[in-house]
């Protein structure tokens, strides 16, 4: 298992829900491991301590990702599919 | 063409650009977004679960309210 990291620009997003849409989606994808941002945090606590961070003003997620499960482009279609711009900056 | 009427949860402009998107991306498609009664009415030749699951894309929960008449 070769956890690679990836940090994927997100257009589009303007609430919290938005961005807690993205993390639930995009972190039950398979060989997901983490998905956040590096610089401003926005703590989303459901329940048990859920480390998805994903920040509005900073527009970007930060995906911790099994290079075997997943690619750069399988994630950034995934967001993509569901009606955000994507910009791949690694 | 029919017109179909659907609800899908949108919260803020945001949730209604991405139906926005991806409907313009199944293409085939005039609609109008009505974000404060969370609804969509979709004037298309698609069949209703192409519709549906492609609103279901954005990862907001949607269901299909019905045909609307036409006013």
């Amino acid at each position: 298992m070769e956890a690679k990291s990836i940090v994927i620009g997100v257009e589009g997003m303007t609430c919290n829900s938005c961005v807690q849409t993205i993390e639930q989606h995009v972190g039950k994808m398979r060989g997901i491991h983490n998905i956040k941002m590096n610089r401003c945090y926005f703590m989303v606590a459901i329940g048990m301590a859920l480390l998805f961070k994903v920040s509005l003003e900073d527009k970007n997620a930060v995906v911790i990702y099994d290079s075997k499960l997943q690619t750069p482009a399988t994630l950034q279609e995934a967001i993509y599919d569901m009606g955000f711009d994507v910009t791949l900056s690694d | 063409m029919p017109k179909h009427e659907f609800f899908v949860d949108m919260t803020c402009e945001g949730c209604s650009n991405a139906v926005t998107r991806v409907l313009h991306r199944l293409g085939g498609v005039q609609f109008d977004i009505d974000l404060p009664n969370k609804k969509v009415c979709i004037d298309s030749e698609h069949n209703v679960d192409t519709l549906l699951e492609t609103l279901k894309k954005t990862g907001k929960n949607a269901s299909y309210l019905g045909e609307k008449s036409a006013q």
